[in-house]
């Protein structure tokens, strides 16, 4: 093995809920040492929000499960930027550090004297990554953004939802990780190039423009052709059948996507040539396409009888593609996850309650290089004294005087206590399918059967 | 498209040095995902030199085609514009000498074939390792290079459905969704192209081989999904988006999403010209979630009276945080991606181009 591609590097993270926070914990996973510097009073609503058991507990803060999720790896400061104390101390941080990652919206950095052209007067080689929801320029650089406005400004959105109806996104700012997956990757390639040039960069990454480069062929078709797109539901040109099929037991469905003839015959194999399958309308993908509610409503019929994973297994057995449109709880207990040692077992510290559990890691594996160091995300302030005394050498003096001054802020008790929905109204509503009450028994019986390997591959 | 391959390096889609500039990339790729991860690669300044069996990628017969309707489609040319093209079988014996060659001379070799196909045609890890032990090997496949699903067959919406992401994408009383194009391909090619550059920082005497899984690409991006279960034991389902602020609604052309959070709602009625929902039982939140279906049902007949654009980009104007679906053609005219350069132009055909995204890294 040889070190993790970043070791030795150091950002910075002046981040809020996904975009650069999963984009500095992919850092972190690649090596790179990530201090977050976050408002104690401001908090993260991240840090706000799937709790143990849904309780908060005495210091909520630290107990957000999506927090815990997109921060793992990482030292977490807090500082009142409002200070001018606090500026002195990103600055210090700056001088000695390789990489600031952000998404403020498009003024705040220059407000607070943080941005690149300032911080380029103090380490000329410094990276700095924007993340914003429409970017640093232009007539909508002020817009306000989150994901799925992003995601629907895109146009990407226009084309996803159910056949003739109003476009349907995921129940997830999606574009908010497009954005993370290209945010590493400007990092990553301005950290190339100051391998080679000794220069530093200033990266200006759009949401709306990450998500919009992941659909070219889009544009060049409402170009070329005037095509205007819409809603489509799950049918493919090449592809029929192409959908997700019912399955035995509630709201369990299996995807099926038929891309040859020659897998349709193999799917009629699959279901035993049952009579209706041998329709010549049905042999040749055009047919196929031309008679899809009929087909689709035949298959429906036959898939119902099976348990997803059962009918999953069946199907590729025989060359079929097909998948389990798997739950939350289905991928923490995957086998082929689990194989693969998918999912990081991490314990936050003692006093969050929170005991080891399974997080998910990400999908790239290297055969060399170590993967970054395996911890917890920090709890709120966590390394304030390590990171201002043993990473910035400050003495006990200056540290003291720097607490003094309110530099890293006040604290969370100002806040009210959240009071999140009991899971069996969030159940009523139908926001939740199912709820385990052994959850954690199952979760540690796993672990007992599927240890994990500790390495990313 | 370049034929027969010369050795010229390729410009990135500025025309000017990327970091990448004299970065060799040997792109064994087909379909979506290899390709966007060598097409990144290219657009930031490394040489791709592509292979293409005889037949070529099957994915030259995926429309959109531009007009006329010839091959190759808008999709394949929009993934492999600036690269270098030349046609070789790599299942024939012959070829693999060639191939080692070409490895020799390369930084990184990127692949998306069903694993185990290199190896069977003695251009493998192993192989490659041995002719050139400074080269990178990107493997992209559906479930990574191991594992119990390693041979099965996917398509995007399979990967969709095995990610965890089609559970919680689309109405709770229909079947799941999955997207419009080839997402999850697109950005297994994206996590491959950073995990490349990783390995590349990373090269000492040795190189080494990175296994990318489209899987797992989306089933590290669900936010909740997961510690809803890990933390609570809850499973959730799809549907949270139904009837909510952040709720895709209908206008007089088209779709807006009436999110204006935190903002001030007697100003937002305002904006609207809507009186009727500066009611007072709107103006608070608790107020909007009491009376929930009278509010949903006030928004959606208001909203009917407005242009997706001018309601888009006036109430932002206003400072509320507010979304609309644009379409790609509307996008075309955008005056925020003009202004910033978005677009740039691809030969599509024999003196016939279009606009396509640059890409979304600025540096």
């Amino acid at each position: 093995m040889k070190k993790a591609p970043l070791a030795g590097i150091r950002v910075i993270e002046h981040g809020q809920l996904l975009a650069v926070p999963f984009a500095a914990r992919m850092l972190a996973d690649l090596g790179a040492e990530v201090i977050k510097i976050e408002a104690a009073i401001r908090l993260d609503s991240h840090r706000q929000t799937t709790y143990p058991d849904n309780d908060p507990g005495a210091h909520f803060w630290d107990r957000g499960g999506t927090y815990h999720n997109e921060n793992r790896g990482k030292l977490g400061i807090t500082l009142d930027l409002r200070n001018p104390i606090a500026i002195e101390v990103c600055k210090d941080l700056v001088r000695i550090s390789d990489v600031v990652v952000e998404n403020f919206t498009t003024r705040v950095m220059q407000q607070f004297g943080l941005d690149y052209a300032e911080l380029v007067k103090i380490k000329p080689d410094i990276i700095m990554m924007s993340s914003t929801g429409y970017g640093h320029t232009g007539p909508w650089k002020d817009f306000k953004a989150v994901g799925p406005t992003t995601e629907s400004a895109s146009g990407v959105a226009v084309t996803t939802g159910y056949d003739g109806l109003d476009p349907v996104m995921a129940d997830i700012p999606y574009t908010d990780y497009v954005a993370a997956d290209q945010n590493v990757l400007g990092v990553l390639l301005a950290l190339y190039r100051r391998t080679r040039t000794g220069r530093g960069s200033d990266v200006d990454i759009s949401q709306v423009e990450a998500q919009a480069s992941l659909a070219g062929e889009l544009y060049m078709d409402a170009a070329l052709n005037g095509t205007s797109h819409a809603p489509h539901g799950n049918r493919h040109p090449m592809m029929a059948p192409h959908d997700f099929f019912p399955c035995a037991g509630e709201d369990r469905w299996c995807a099926i996507a038929v891309s040859s003839d020659e897998e349709w015959r193999r799917l009629q194999e699959a279901m035993g040539n049952p009579a209706w399958a041998a329709d010549a309308r049905f042999a040749a993908l055009a047919g196929r396409q031309a008679n899809l509610a009929e087909l689709d409503a035949k298959l429906a019929e036959w898939t119902r009888a099976f348990e997803a994973f059962e009918l999953m297994t069946l199907l590729q057995a025989n060359g079929v593609a097909a998948g389990v449109a798997q739950t939350g709880r289905d991928l923490v207990f995957n086998e082929h996850l689990a194989a693969r040692g998918f999912f990081d077992w991490v314990t936050p510290p003692a006093s969050t309650e929170i005991p080891e559990k399974p997080y998910s890691g990400t999908g790239w594996h290297f055969s060399e290089s170590e993967h970054g160091l395996r911890r917890g995300a920090p709890l709120l302030g966590e390394h304030n004294e390590y990171v201002l005394r043993n990473i910035l050498g400050y003495s006990a003096e200056k540290y003291a005087t720097i607490v003094a001054s309110g530099a890293l802020g006040g604290a969370p008790e100002e806040f009210n206590r959240p009071h999140p929905v009991a899971l069996e109204v969030l159940q009523r509503q139908g926001r939740v399918v199912e709820i385990d009450p052994d959850y954690l028994e199952h979760l540690r019986r796993f672990k007992e059967t599927h240890p994990p390997n500790g390495s990313s591959k | 498209m370049n034929e027969d391959g010369g050795g010229s390096p390729a410009r990135g889609a500025t025309g000017q040095a990327g970091p990448l500039e004299g970065v060799r990339v040997l792109d064994l790729t087909h379909y979506v995902a290899g390709p966007y991860c060598t097409r990144v690669l290219a657009d930031q300044g490394a040489a791709v030199l592509r292979i293409e069996p005889p037949g070529g990628d099957p994915l030259r017969s995926w429309p959109p085609f531009p007009p006329g309707g010839q091959e190759p489609g808008l999709l394949y040319t929009y993934l492999n514009c600036d690269k270098e093209l030349i046609t070789l079988d790599l299942s024939d014996p012959a070829a693999r000498e060639r191939v080692l060659d070409l490895a020799r001379n390369s930084d990184v070799v990127v692949e998306n074939f069903r694993p185990g196909t290199l190896d069977r045609w003695g251009i493998g890890w192993e192989a490659l390792h041995r002719a050139n032990p400074r080269l990178v090997l990107t493997s992209i496949s559906n479930f990574g290079q191991t594992g119990p699903y390693r041979d099965y067959r996917a398509w995007d919406i399979v990967e969709d459905a095995l990610g965890g992401l089609a559970y919680i994408h689309g109405a709770d009383d229909r079947q799941p969704l999955t997207h419009g194009n080839p997402q999850a391909q697109y950005r297994a090619g994206v996590v491959a192209t950073s995990a490349t550059i990783a390995a590349l920082l990373n090269v000492d005497d040795e190189g080494e081989h990175v296994d990318v899984s489209i899987m797992e690409c989306i089933a590290s991006t669900l936010r909740d999904t997961i510690p809803q279960y890990t933390f609570m034991g809850a499973v959730r389902r799809r549907g949270g988006r139904q009837g909510g602020a952040g709720a895709i609604t209908r206008c007089a052309d088209g779709w807006v999403i009436p999110s204006a959070y935190g903002a001030d709602y007697s100003l937002f009625a305002n904006f609207l010209e809507a009186p009727e929902l500066g009611d007072e039982k709107f103006l608070t939140g608790d107020g909007r979630q009491t009376h929930a279906a009278e509010f949903r049902q006030t928004m959606v007949e208001v909203l009917k009276r407005w242009k997706t654009m001018e309601f888009f980009e006036g109430a932002q104007t206003w400072g509320f945080g507010v979304g609309a679906v644009i379409s790609p053609l509307q996008n075309l005219d955008s005056s925020q991606l003009r202004e910033r350069g978005f677009f740039r132009d691809i030969e599509v055909s024999p003196g016939q181009t279009a606009p396509a995204p640059k890409g979304g890294i600025r540096i």
